[in-house]
């Protein structure tokens, strides 16, 4: 489903700062239904990995292909069609303020134009699919922290993605909550929905028992299925 | 599509509303701006007016001598026929222009007693009307130099000096509304521009996550265009209100040099609000998708 063929991406320099390379010729495949991790510490480049995907980075050298079809040559006004097929999971959940969990998750819908009608019958069942039906209403910040994440990961949902991108999706959240977050994650991805899950997270990558792509000095250093977090 | 349209609308709207303070100032900037490109046009006009009806009575009047027979006048008006291209040339005699001052002043009993005392002293005149100002002088220098014993006076430095003078004021006018709607033009691209950067940046975030939910460019976009839209159709409708004001409570009875401003505005609404709105809409949509495509990343 994605291939990462010697993707390099250097930032360039910055407030009179040397340009940073993040990832130095990664390459490795994930192949649809999949459940991967990435792990690596903080500043390995599993953030900017995600952001390539979604082509809010450019890479700087190497392609990634996406059913086979190379993301950087899609033009910017068919973007969307790319990013549609993704649902993305942020660590500080990026979730609107002034909107109740309802109108987060429609919200989603909304701006890419969907009826009302589909808004009105899929939000309650994606919101019965994170067991979030009862605090439909609630907003944001009366929501813990794990309820806050399955808000974001209903949101990432509601277009029925074929990957979901889950970048430190647990690293706001008590152990409790992480591992409802990553059952969740597993639940979504039993039925049929790539999942490439971005962390750092020991104690979630060793529960999970699922491939692990390890990322080091910006380059993958191991690639293991059924893997454990080693760094 | 209605629906995306509908949304976009409504977020544009939204924009428009968070932007508070600085969609006000634009506003005021863009409505002094549509202001004044209205007013170049009906200064333009009422000049315009104004010297076309001066031009429409303008004629050269020659005061003949009172001793002058009327044979030697016909002989001089045929004379100025032949030597000049004229729209038309109007013998008056003194009995005439008599009757002319009695009929005009016939319920003024001291007038009329003064005029029985002293008789008529009107002169005979000949009034010629040519088809350009600037054929004035060359008559009036013909005749003046050909005729000089049997004139009296030429009158036409007084039009032309009126026709000159409406020329000078109006350009003067021109000239300041078109410098100053200049400045303004650019200083309400630029608040405009502004305006929409800083919605652009406060709202990042949201921008961010509709980036990643799949919401096409048009959608992302738009919204800001129409905030810039909605910016230009406020100003311009609120500049239109002043404008309408402002005429109504000048004109109530009078005329500026005989215009009508008015009935003007009215027998030209549809040129004045395609107009304003063009201006205001067009140089607040311009500014706003400059804006669009320089900081909103897709």
């Amino acid at each position: 489903m994605i291939t990462f063929e010697k993707v390099t991406k250097i930032y360039p320099p910055h407030k009179n700062k040397t340009e940073t390379l993040v990832l130095d010729e990664v390459s490795f495949q994930v192949e649809k239904g999949e459940f991967v991790s990435v792990v690596g510490k903080s500043g390995a480049g599993k953030t900017t990995l995600i952001k390539l995907i979604t082509r809010e980075e450019e890479v700087t050298e190497g392609k990634i292909l996406f059913d086979g079809v190379d993301i950087s040559k899609i033009k910017n006004r068919h973007l969307y069609k790319l990013r549609r097929r993704i649902g993305i999971i942020f660590q500080d959940y990026k979730l609107l303020c002034s909107k109740t969990v309802y109108e987060n998750i429609a919200y989603a819908l909304e701006v890419t134009g969907a009826p009302e009608e589909e808004i009105k019958r899929d939000v309650p069942e994606v919101l019965d699919i994170v067991g979030l039906t009862d605090q439909s209403e609630q907003f944001p910040e009366q929501l813990s922290g794990g309820e806050a994440q399955r808000v974001a990961i209903a949101r990432a949902l509601i277009h029925d993605p074929d990957l979901i991108l889950a970048d430190e999706p647990t690293g706001d959240l008590d152990p409790y909550h992480s591992k409802n977050i990553v059952n969740l994650l597993k639940k979504i991805n039993k039925s049929g929905t790539t999942v490439l899950l971005a962390t750092h997270d020991k104690e979630i990558v060793n529960h999970l028992s699922k491939r692990v792509v390890t990322l080091r000095n910006n380059k993958v250093i191991s690639d293991v299925k059924d893997g454990r977090f080693r760094l | 599509m209605l629906t995306s349209i509908k949304r976009t609308w409504r977020l544009g709207w939204k924009n428009f509303k968070r932007s508070g303070g600085l969609s006000v100032v634009a506003i005021v900037v863009l409505m002094a701006t549509t202001f004044l490109a209205t007013s170049l046009l009906l200064a333009r006009e009422v000049s315009q007016e104004a010297i076309r009806d001066v031009e429409a009575g303008a004629d050269i009047s020659i005061y003949f001598n009172l001793a002058t027979p009327e044979e030697q006048i016909q002989e001089i008006a045929e004379d100025l026929e032949q030597n000049f291209d004229l729209l038309g040339i109007n013998y008056t005699s003194r009995h005439e222009a008599l009757e002319n001052f009695r009929d005009r002043h016939g319920d003024n009993e001291v007038l009329m007693a003064a005029l029985d005392e002293v008789g008529n002293r009107f002169s005979a005149t000949l009034d010629i009307k040519a088809g350009e100002i600037g054929n004035y002088r060359d008559i009036s220098d013909y005749a003046r130099s050909n005729y000089s014993e049997v004139i009296d006076e030429i009158d036409f430095y007084r039009r032309k000096e009126a026709i000159e003078s409406i020329f000078a004021i109006t350009s003067r006018v021109e000239r300041s509304i078109i410098v100053l709607g200049g400045i303004l033009a650019l200083v309400s691209i630029f608040i405009v521009f502004g305006t929409v950067r800083l919605s652009i940046y406060s709202l990042n975030e949201e921008i961010r996550i509709m980036k990643l939910v799949g919401a096409s460019n048009g959608f992302m976009q738009g919204s800001f265009i129409i905030q810039g839209f909605i910016l230009g159709l406020i100003a311009s409708v609120l500049s239109l209100i002043i404008l309408f004001s402002l005429v109504i409570l000048m004109y109530q009875g009078y005329n500026v040099f005989g215009i009508d401003l008015q009935s003007h505005i009215i027998d030209n609404i549809s040129f004045i609000l395609t107009l304003q709105f063009s201006t205001g809409i067009g140089l607040s949509v311009i500014s706003s998708f400059v804006a669009v495509r320089k900081y909103l990343k897709i």
